[in-house]
């Protein structure tokens, strides 16, 4: 390791970290540091001050319409690459599609929007769908309501926001459950015999939350909910708190 | 869908699910830092429609290598704001204007601070002026070789040339600078 006072390409780290080294000079730089951990070191240090000269600037805002052409670029590409989802039309059509999206409750019968909801057996009770519309200009969503599987969580309900397309998130909302201390509620999917995990999440004070669900649900049959350790389990600990049928 | 939902959750959070090739997610990483980012490409472009090129190429980029970044390598905005930085370099660069001054209509009309309408953009703001008065305590020569630098997308031979100044010099002002920067804040943390 070369001393940083010996070494010559020590002196170019501050330019280097301002982008004031040519195209050549940086290459050269890079691969100097691929076999300098003093330059490294030191390139961590001042990108601190790079950092902040970032954010120094006057903060002005950008047009609504930028936002609107990078997500048109977005969904073209994703929808192009043929590793990434494939529903595309949609979503593609999301931004100029501009009337008011309807909820498709799964469960409920011909009629309403509205979910009336059926008491199964003893100790178990359908949540209720929560009751927003979803905003003018989004997707249609297909909102699925939870079973809840505990006496004492009378109060907790929750549903599952299941978007069109496999490049929207589908989203678990949660009211009145507790808020957990050195616990966590954790999501999993069940697909055929097998129960996978998903994410971790905690809820409000006032015992709201949202989970998104990172994985595919096309083949699952059931979302869960439990409670775990922080950081989630790799396996459910307890039977489900809530179920989410699909 | 509501984006309220999305906006819950962290950063590093999201970018999972846009590894997973959720544009909502992104949308709504988008939505986090596309000021703060827009705001430093219209510091270094001097133009709105400038800006705005440079912020969309930015995220796009972003998007087409999300699978690339990685939380313990820094933060999703640290991240944005250097793609940001890198791609108006290019652009000064490519079209080797470098001058800063504004039409009068652009200043008037077109500059438009961000209302402090969110806790998110009153932080920003503060934030910002925190370091522009530890900017603005840097002795004159370090200053002027960071703003020509950063901002300005000048290289350090062209600095040296512009200042009269020995290309070390210009080199060892950079560094001097930035860690003066970086003590300076943390002092002000602490």
């Amino acid at each position: 390791m070369t001393e940083p006072r010996q070494d010559p390409q020590a002196e170019n780290a501050g330019a280097y970290v301002l982008g004031a080294l040519s195209e050549l000079e940086t290459r050269a730089f890079e691969r100097h540091l691929a076999d300098c951990p003093s330059c490294r070191d030191e390139v961590e240090r001042l990108r601190v001050g790079v950092d902040a000269l970032s954010r120094s600037v006057e903060q002005v805002s950008p047009p609504p319409a930028l936002r609107q052409a990078l997500m048109r670029e977005v969904e073209a590409d994703a929808a192009s690459d043929p590793a990434a989802a494939t529903a595309a039309g949609p979503s593609t059509r999301r931004r100029f599609d501009r009337g008011l999206a309807r909820l498709r409750p799964l469960l409920a019968p011909a009629a309403a929007a509205a979910v009336a909801v059926t008491v199964l057996a003893a100790g178990y009770g359908l949540g209720r769908v929560t009751d927003d519309e979803a905003a003018p200009g989004s997707q249609p969503t297909r909102t699925v309501p939870a079973k809840v599987n505990r006496e004492g969580l009378s109060d907790a309900n929750a549903s599952l926001l299941v978007p069109r397309g496999a490049d929207r998130t589908p989203l678990l909302r949660v009211q009145g459950l507790r808020p957990l201390k050195d616990r966590v509620y954790q999501v999993w999917i069940r697909r055929g015999g097998e129960i996978v995990p998903d994410g971790v999440f905690a809820v409000d004070s006032d015992g709201t939350g949202v989970a998104a669900v990172s994985q595919d649900l096309s083949e699952a049959d059931a979302v869960l909910v439990t409670r775990e350790r922080p950081g989630g389990a790799k396996a459910p600990s307890e039977v489900p708190l809530l179920s989410v049928p699909l | 869908m509501d984006s309220a939902d999305l906006s819950r959750l962290a950063d590093e959070d999201l970018m999972l699910l846009v590894q997973k090739d959720r544009t909502d997610a992104f949308e709504t990483v988008y939505a986090r830092h596309g000021g703060v980012a827009f705001s430093l490409a219209y510091r270094m472009m001097s133009t709105r429609a400038a800006a705005e090129d440079v912020t969309q190429e930015a995220f796009l980029a972003m998007w087409r290598s999300r699978h690339r970044y990685r939380h313990d390598r820094g933060s999703v905005r640290t991240w944005a704001l250097g793609i940001v930085h890198h791609r108006a370099i290019d652009a000064l660069r490519r079209n080797l204007v470098h001058d800063r001054r504004r039409s009068d209509s652009e200043d008037a009309a077109e500059r438009e601070e961000a209302p402090e309408r969110t806790d998110a953009e009153v932080l920003r703001r503060d934030e910002a002026r925190a370091v522009r008065a530890a900017i603005d305590d840097l002795p004159d020569a370090q200053g002027k070789v960071i703003q020509l630098a950063y901002f300005g997308g000048f290289t350090h031979t062209e600095i040296a040339e512009m200042l009269e100044m020995p290309i070390g010099t210009v080199k060892g002002r950079m560094r001097l600078a930035l860690d003066k920067l970086r003590r300076g804040l943390t002092e002000q943390v602490a």
